[in-house]
């Protein structure tokens, strides 16, 4: 019988997974990611384990754009909550169906209660539910055994998983352990088989802070092929960037990561992620592009990235100075979560300078920048474009389309 | 090991603004409100609950009718002290409710709320008693707050278990009373110097909770609360799912399925290692409860069943109020318990919704 063997099928697995029966669900969720076949994996560092969410929904196949205001707001109104009791965590975007999936921690009298929203490109919000949609998950057992508070909030138990990527078959895990070296890199295979895991250590010269360091764990990163090679992309705290080979990830390794560039002091990056863009000029790509806390978004450029990766990594301090692989700094203000969207989009969390809500909005890919931030000539009713305009009208016509105001698009000689 | 259940206090709201609607009950955990249920006109036909009037999304979460009432189970505990906006469409006509819902401490004062088992027969070799509070309560030392005394007034309140944990829920709203398992398991030192169990067939027990009590907010217990049991014969039968009575529903509906035990089991593994799986192996969502003491044990689903094969899975560890599981009695000797552990830990009983 067919079915009851899927329902012992469905009892080893259960033998083979954690003690406690039936449906787990994460107690905190600090990352989230995408991998294939609409594989949504998640990181719970609180709980010392990784989810996997697989989903099915429908494909979008056309490009799309978001222009959600407020969206803080909207997910307190869907939690029947005040946005000072919600915390967003993390935003990723499922590759199939374009969908975002919103990391939300409600807060209340006696804890924080984790929870994953599903917010459409027309700003619908649904929930979807850790705890009965099927999912597996992966006990990692050398979370940190002792909590630290840093500056009486942040606790290192929370940086167990600071960010995860899927690649090929593996899950490549950053974050702290209680292993010597607290910053680890840990490696899962996916689907989730055994308890084993390997665990590489990794330190980095820190070029602001001008010393070796072991212990802040790679803030965020992407997997990426330099000249050839699969490498991690990774960003730290004060703003090292640095390549490690995704060959040299061995467990019980311990490797120094190369510092190719300097990103600048005072500074966390948020997300990075590497994708093909055509740049204003109608160039096809590849960049990096970095959020930060305290700073303009970083872009770089990949083959920037491959010659600095050739040569030696940087073993002196560089001051308050940024160094190494040029960048350029596009007019992104205020982002705290990025995603590649599609093939024309990025997807950004912002907080709005002047208004202070956030916002779900897309920016396209070669321009990073919203015409509808601004207040210019361009856009008053009888501004006519003259010879020099003219080449960017049908850009900003473009671009007011994707960003919700279709109604002020100004066709030739038409005002 | 921890235990999922929180104690859970039905309050009976009154109506705010209209007359027409009635938020007639909610259920009020230790992190907020859920399994609201509203009185709304006879011909209501849809209804949304929203944060306010002028919130774009509903407040996620799942709306069912249950005998004529509305209820809405919220995907995330609503907050205390807030105000909500009902919407509901009753006859073509657009209508809000408004309301708010009062914060527990300003309402409840801390009361026992009752004590598990339910019965009032219970075996001489009983393991554990449960004493729950409709809120969290401060840990000052448990024996200092409670007698355990028999009929002739006899203070027997050393019978449980002495450590220096208190074994509470996570929410602190109920504690676990242990009986000094060496006493009650036969053969054991402590067994045999304290003159056997604690606890004689054909006695009366009474355990006393005492009103100086304190809540976590610092109120003393409203009252004094007790529960008295009569002993019977001690009881060392492994649990035997064969002789379970299953009630099986039919299709079409959200009818329970129920098992009849047969026998009081405790009442935390009973709701927590029964579960019931479809034929991919998955949870069946819906709410579990149990009835006649804890001697029955009832399954709703949240959507209606669909014919096909099911499962229920008891998971071999489930225990009676004696600590008797489904592997062997709680007296049983350490070779054969090691044996029986080489099985797999659930047992399957399958059964067919047609």
């Amino acid at each position: 019988m067919k079915s009851l063997s899927k329902l012992f099928h469905f009892a080893v697995l259960l033998i083979g997974s954690t003690a406690i029966v039936f449906a787990q669900a994460p107690e905190s969720i600090e990352v989230l990611e995408f991998g294939e076949n609409q594989t949504l994996f998640l990181a719970d560092s609180y709980g010392g384990h990784i989810y996997a969410y697989p989903m099915s929904e429908p494909a979008q196949t056309e490009g799309v754009s978001y222009n959600i205001r407020n969206l803080d707001s909207k997910i307190a109104d869907a939690l029947g909550t005040r946005t000072d009791r919600i915390k967003i965590m993390d935003m990723v975007v499922n590759p199939v169906s374009k969908n975002a999936f919103i990391a939300v921690h409600k807060v209340s009298k006696n804890k924080y209660s984790p929870m994953l929203v599903k917010v459409t490109p027309k700003g619908q919000i649904s929930n979807f539910d850790l705890k009965k949609q099927p999912h597996t998950q992966f006990k990692v057992d050398d979370a940190p055994a002792t909590d630290i508070k840093f500056w009486d909030r942040v606790s290192l138990r929370a940086m167990t998983f600071t960010d995860l990527e899927f690649h090929k078959g593996k899950l490549y895990v950053a974050g702290t352990s209680n292993a010597d070296f607290d910053a680890s890199l840990r490696i899962i295979d996916y689907p989730f088989s055994g308890t084993d895991f390997s665990t590489t250590t990794v330190e980095i010269f820190h070029t602001v802070h001008n010393q070796q360091e072991t212990r802040s764990p790679i803030q965020t990163m992407d997997i990426v092929n330099i000249n050839g090679e699969d490498h991690l992309l990774a960003v730290y705290t004060c703003t090292p960037l640095v390549t490690i080979p995704l060959s040299s990830l061995r467990d019980g390794a311990h490797i120094n990561g190369k510092v190719i560039a300097e990103l600048g002091y005072g500074n966390s990056p948020i997300d990075i992620k590497t994708f093909e863009a055509q740049d204003p000029q109608g160039n096809q790509q590849k960049v990096a592009l970095v959020i930060h806390t305290s700073r303009g978004a970083t872009l770089f450029n990949m083959t920037d990235i491959a010659s600095s990766n050739l040569q030696a990594g940087m073993t002196e301090g560089v001051g308050f100075q940024s160094a190494g692989t040029p960048f350029f700094q596009p007019a992104m203000g205020g982002p705290y979560q990025l995603e590649d969207l599609d093939q024309g989009h990025l997807l950004t969390l912002r907080r709005n300078a002047q208004t202070g809500q956030s916002e779900l909005l897309t920016f396209m890919k070669g321009f990073y920048f919203r015409l509808t931030d601004h207040i210019s000539d361009y856009i008053y009713p009888d501004y006519v474009y003259g010879e020099e305009g003219e080449l960017w009208r049908p850009v900003q016509n473009m671009l007011k389309i994707d960003e919700g105001h279709p109604e002020t698009v100004v066709e030739k000689g038409n005002r | 090991m921890r235990y999922f259940l929180s104690f859970v206090l039905y309050h009976c709201a009154v109506a705010v603004m209209a007359q027409s609607v009635v938020l007639t009950s909610y259920r009020a955990e230790a992190d907020g409100v859920s399994e609201l249920v509203f009185a709304l006109p006879a011909h209501t036909e849809s209804v949304e609950l929203y944060k306010h009037q002028k919130a774009t999304n509903p407040i996620l979460g799942q709306w069912t009718q249950v005998d004529g009432k509305w209820m809405f189970d919220p995907s995330l505990e609503l907050d205390t002290d807030e105000s909500y906006a009902l919407s509901y469409v009753a006859e073509a006509k657009s209508e809000w409710f408004e309301f708010k819902i009062p914060g527990t401490e300003h309402t409840a004062k801390p009361r026992v709320m009752g004590f598990y088992p339910t019965a009032d027969t219970l075996p001489e070799n009983l393991l554990r008693l449960y004493i729950e509070f409709n809120q969290p309560m401060q840990e000052t030392g448990f024996m200092d707050q409670i007698t355990f005394a028999d009929e002739t007034g006899e203070d027997l309140s050393g019978v449980f278990l002495p450590s220096r944990y208190e074994y509470w829920n996570k929410a602190r709203t109920k504690l676990t009373l242990i009986f000094d398992p060496g006493r009650v398991k036969t053969g054991l030192r402590a067994h045999k110097q304290l003159g056997g169990r604690a606890l004689k067939p054909g006695k009366k027990y009474t355990l006393t909770v005492k009103q100086n009590w304190h809540s976590m907010a610092g109120e003393g217990l409203v009252e004094e609360a007790s529960k008295t049991f009569v002993v019977s014969t001690e009881d060392m039968r492994p649990i035997n799912p064969e002789h379970w009575s299953l009630r099986i529903p039919e299709c079409n509906g959200k009818n329970p399925i129920s098992i009849d035990f047969g026998r009081v089991l405790d009442h935390i593994n009973a709701q927590t290692f029964i579960r019931v799986v479809d034929s991919n192996g998955q949870p069946v969502p819906g709410k579990t409860s149990l009835t006649q003491q804890e001697a029955a044990w009832q399954f709703v689903p949240d959507a209606p069943w669909l014919p096909g094969d099911y499962a229920i899975y008891v998971y071999k560890k489930l225990e009676d109020v004696a600590g008797n599981n489904l592997l062997h009695g709680f007296d049983v000797l350490k070779a054969s318990a090691r044996a029986a552990k080489q099985t797999t830990p659930y047992r399957i009983l399958p059964f067919k919704i047609n």
